[in-house]
């Protein structure tokens, strides 16, 4: 045994003349006799000395893991569509470069959007932002926990609480741009 | 009783895999004879006994408290004693030892890596360094509330059959040691949370974890490790934040809230 | 073989193991501890407890009536020394888990809530809502965790205490184990040896118990010629779910619930319990709240007048806990909501479970002293596997647990103690005798013709029925002459798996061999004792006490063939002379006398 802590015993000790505490002592005469006294059993599958027996097999986790369980899937759903929002961000962010390229680019920019590909990728994201937005409100309460008493507020209050910020933002957003432009 | 009489002869499918001989698991299918109240665990028992002694699993207290006997029961992680052939009727039943895990024999897996990561949590509680009140703390019924849900883990290791990032991240602390460690952050008479939080915070520590959420699907007990992990990142990303804002003034030992 | 030098080896990863291992680590923090079990600690059978743990605290309540409480409830037949020292340092350990973070149930104000328990005169059980026993475990085990001094051995299982006369005396000088996970034998040379196993509730059909209470240490103690002593005590917990055996807590009654026969009446007051208490309103040692003992055995006498409930397992009386409403027992018994729902599809809000007594516990066991030694210098036992002289012929629910903690401690300061003033040197002798025997062992692998599961079914069917809740010389007989019988197949039992590693064919076939020595032990021992006292009762004349001849303890020691030889010891009185053992009604007035005359004595903080 190393790594004994160093405190000092607390109650009465007889003086310390004993051997160190040792895990094992596997060499030597002792050892020797061991082996000698060791008649191992044919065909007994008794383990040989102190080799282990162990052999385990390790399972390898399919490459499909992800459409294994509805948990799963609906998880892969949330991930995957993360690449659908970033696509939409990419676009966006195309269209303010080609706002500041000046306006043939920009021309160019909302003909691309007249494109099926970009269409389908806008009504994508949207469905994907929907996602995140229900599993957000969804996944909150787990992370947000408020104590009344020896109960916790059920998961209902906080995902309502949620909601009702995101339509104060939302109101405050409208009414700040509308502001803006009258 | 509540249940319908129902019963029969249910063909049971188990994961047999012998070390010294076999190189890959294989099912192996018995007939089992069952009634309403015929648990998973009898139906290995009856096997164990009347067709075949070398069929090998673990258990003991035949009332989901003692956490041994965790199994896949159709690919779902679950405690052997608990579930009925009933639930699976007409059959068949597949019983497969907890995924995630190294098979050391049929249905036995090797618990040591779970064992060595609980451990490095310091899952125990760290007393107040000024001097534990005598004869000992108070605790009110609401400060319990707080970290009660965490302390009913019975370590089944069905969170860790459930988890994918257990499977694909091997040296992920996984959902039970967090679980343990958020416990005892939460207890108002451990000051350990110092000590703890960096174990959590690291790359092999809370960060594997992508809220899945199947580890408290999966958990018998209800003890949700998901929340507790979200929670320990959550108090991560703020002690981080504290101490970008404030360095060394945010005092990472601060329980998050609720000390008395 | 491999062979491990530590100072102490404790065997048995349970509440008493890990107490004991923790002992010997704070006390000498410079000793190696090796905690072998043959599962990991936290599957352990403590983790089934569900009632709680007695620790005499608050106004009202004093060590003199826990005292009093533990010697009446034990029949008498408890060692008055070791309840004294047991219950003036039960306190003092529920406040050491408190202190090692359990989750004590606790009241408005923060302080500690007691509940009341069966055969206590005062609400005194500690409790962490109806799981106390799996609270107490994990936290044990997790504070062990701090000690790296505590080496633990997970699934090794132990096969026999090594003992050796080297030097002139015979003591113990380590465990022979086996690895399971590894595939080999491997001798833990000790300077003194702990064991903390467990129960023997397997022996019988009808139980309580988890697979693992399998009687391996008073079995490898009694090999060891240690005696056991008082093995006929075998408690029956009257609330068990027939068929399975799954225990619903005595809690249960605690708060509140009652037993009622198929006609829906509270029939304990039949037999001498009563006078009924109100509904909703417990009454320490009344009723429902009597001891584990007498309501067991109102069962029987409610059997034979054909008073009882059918269910599909048979004869059942009903547990009603109806009118405690819904929010009282989800907040204090949520584990038998779940049991009830899981295993019979009832609801207790709604429903009335059917119960029925099954085997709970084991009152005796190695024969142990107040400092948990046995009579094999080196060799000290705690918890369910020792017989402490606690528990006499009957224990209180909820002291156990407290038990575990109070002894278990003991337990292993003394063995430290031990270890620290006689070490043991290497020995070649030792070695390779050992080497020989765990080669013994290993060749069971493959052999054999009589098939053990056969075996095992007809060792629990002889004692259910000769050492049931009710026994007579007959029935006793006969169960002693068919568990040697058994004894004798049993030599050649048939282990058909030849696998190294997690051959629980083998170990199974290991623990049989010690269920059936610690069997023949419990009816030799049951057989000699012609009165009823505690748990043993006798319906063939003998069905009084009988103090003149029987207010001892027996032992039960091994001879050369085998088989038990049964003597007798005296049971140490202190200050508690035998009295009729009283509840309900009849339990009230002498009880109060007494405590008006005798002082109290002062509690510790």
């Amino acid at each position: 045994m190393t790594g004994a802590p160093t405190s000092s015993p607390t109650g009465p000790r007889p003086e310390d003349t004993r051997p160190a505490p040792a895990r094992t002592l596997d060499v030597g005469r002792l050892a020797q006799a061991d082996r000698v006294a060791r008649r191992r059993e044919e065909g007994t599958g008794a383990g040989d000395g102190t080799v282990s027996q162990r052999n385990p097999y390790r399972p390898t986790m399919k490459r499909t893991w992800f459409l294994a369980t509805k948990e799963y899937r609906a998880y892969f759903l949330r991930e995957g569509a993360a690449v659908v929002v970033g696509l939409f961000v990419l676009n966006l962010m195309l269209g303010m470069v080609s706002i500041a390229a000046g306006l043939d680019s920009w021309t160019w920019w909302v003909d691309l959007q007249r494109n099926p590909f970009v269409l389908v990728l806008n009504v994508l994201a949207l469905a994907a932002a929907v996602l995140h937005t229900v599993s957000w409100d969804q996944l909150t309460p787990s992370i947000i926990k408020v104590q009344r008493g020896t109960r916790f507020l059920a998961d209902g209050w906080i995902i309502a609480q949620q909601v009702l910020l995101l339509v104060i933002f939302a109101a405050v957003m409208v009414a700040w741009l509308g502001g803006a432009w009258s | 009783m509540a249940h319908s009489e129902a019963g029969g002869v249910m063909t049971v499918e188990v994961q047999r895999y012998r070390p010294d001989v076999d190189d890959t698991p294989r099912l192996v299918s018995y007939e089992v004879p069952w009634t309403q109240d015929t648990s998973v665990l009898d139906a290995l028992n009856y096997i164990k006994d009347e067709l075949d002694s070398s069929i090998t699993f673990r258990w003991s207290c035949r009332m989901a408290i003692c956490g041994s006997c965790g199994f896949m029961l159709n690919g779902e992680p679950k405690l052997g004693c608990e579930q009925f052939l009933r639930t699976y009727a007409p059959g068949p039943l597949r019983i497969e030892p907890l995924a995630n895990h190294a098979v050391e024999r049929d249905l036995v897996v090797d618990l040591e890596p779970f064992m060595t990561k609980l451990a490095a949590v310091e899952p125990y509680l760290h007393p107040d360094p000024t001097g534990t009140p005598e004869p000992g703390n108070l605790q009110t019924p609401e400060q319990m509330t707080r970290y009660g849900q965490f302390a009913a883990c019975i370590n089944c290791m069905l969170c860790y059959a459930a988890c994918p990032q257990v499977g694909l991240a091997t040296d992920f602390l996984g959902p039970a040691a967090i679980t343990a460690a958020v416990r005892y952050n939460k207890d108002s008479r451990d000051f350990g949370n110092a000590q703890r939080l960096p174990l959590l915070d690291q790359e092999d520590g809370l960060w594997p974890c992508t809220f899945v959420g199947a580890c408290s699907t999966a958990c018998p007990k209800g003890v949700d490790p998901a929340a507790a992990i979200q929670q320990a990142k959550f108090a991560a990303t703020m002690d981080w934040a504290t101490e970008f804002v404030m360095p060394h003034h945010g005092a990472p030992g601060a329980k998050d809230g609720g000390h008395a | 073989m491999q062979t491990v030098r530590v100072d102490v080896a404790i065997v048995g990863g349970g509440g008493a193991g890990l107490r004991a291992a923790i002992a010997v680590a704070e006390r000498y923090p410079d000793l190696s501890i090796a905690l072998i079990s043959k599962v990991y600690p936290m599957r352990s059978h403590t983790v089934a407890a569900e009632g709680g743990s007695a620790g005499v605290v608050g106004e009202g309540d004093s060590l003199e009536k826990h005292f009093n409480d533990t010697v009446a409830g034990g029949d008498w037949l408890s060692d008055q020394d070791v309840v004294q020292y047991f219950v003036e340092h039960a306190t003092e350990e529920m406040y050491q888990l408190e202190k090692w973070g359990i989750p004590w149930s606790r009241r408005p104000d923060g302080h500690v809530n007691v509940r009341r328990f069966g055969g206590m005169s005062q609400p005194r059980t500690w409790f962490a809502a109806d799981k106390t026993g799996f609270y107490m475990l994990h936290s044990m085990f997790q504070t062990s965790l701090k000690y790296p001094q505590i080496v633990r051995y997970d699934e090794f299982f132990a096969l026999e205490v090594v003992t050796d006369d080297e030097g002139g005396t015979e003591r113990a000088r380590g465990v022979l184990a086996y690895t399971m996970r590894d595939g080999y034998p491997v001798l833990f040379e000790a300077g003194a040896v702990v064991i903390t196993t467990g129960g023997a509730g397997r022996i019988y059909g009808s139980n309580t118990n988890g697979a693992i209470c399998t009687a391996d240490g008073m079995g490898m103690a009694y090999r060891a010629g240690v005696p056991l002593r008082d093995m006929e005590f075998v408690q029956y917990h009257p609330t068990a779910l027939p068929g399975s055996g799954v225990l619903l807590t005595e809690g249960a009654r605690g708060e509140g619930g009652i037993l009622v026969n198929k006609d829906g009446y509270r029939y304990l007051q039949d037999y001498g319990l009563g006078p009924e208490t109100p509904l909703g309103h417990p009454e320490n040692k009344f009723m429902e709240l009597g001891p584990r003992d007498r309501v067991s055995q109102a069962y029987w006498h409610e059997l034979q007048k054909g008073r009882t409930l059918e269910t599909a397992h048979g004869p059942a009386v009903g547990l009603d806990l109806r009118h405690l409403g819904a929010a009282y027992i989800h907040e204090r018994l949520p584990l038998i909501v779940e049991l009830a729902e899981q295993y019979l599809g009832l609801d207790p809000v709604k429903d009335v479970i059917p119960v029925r007594p099954a085997v709970h516990y084991t009152m005796g066991g190695i024969r142990v002293g107040l400092d948990a030694s046995s009579s094999l210098p080196g060799l000290y036992a705690a918890g369910e596997c020792s017989s402490s002289g606690l528990h006499g012929a009957n224990r209180l629910g909820s002291n156990s647990l407290a038990e575990l903690c109070v002894l278990g401690k003991v337990a292993g300061e003394q063995a430290g103690a031990f270890a620290v003033l006689d070490p043991v040197r290497p020995s070649i002798g030792v070695r390779s005798r050992a080497a020989d025997v765990a080669d013994r062992y290993v060749a069971m692998m493959g052999a054999g013709t009589e098939d053990p599961a056969a075996i095992r079914r007809e060792m629990n069917a002889a004692m259910d029925a000769g050492l049931g809740i009710y026994r007579t010389g007959d029935g006793m007989r006969e169960a002693v002459s068919r568990i040697a019988a058994l004894q004798e197949r049993y030599a050649d039992v048939r282990v058909s798996d030849t696998c190294p590693v997690y051959n629980t064919d083998w170990t199974q076939a290991i623990e049989l061999g010690h269920m059936l020595d610690v069997a023949h032990a419990m009816a030799a021992s049951a057989l000699a004792r012609e009165e009823s006292r505690g748990a043993h009762q006798r319906l063939d004349g003998f069905d009084k006490r009988d103090d003149e001849r029987f207010l001892a303890h027996t032992l039960a020691t091994r001879d050369a063939q085998g088989h038990p030889v049964v003597s007798y010891e005296p049971v140490v009185i202190t200050t508690s002379q035998p009295a009729t053992r009283a509840y309900g009604a009849a339990g009230q007035a002498p009880g109060k006398a007494a405590t008006a005359e005798t002082p109290t004595i002062p509690k510790e903080a």
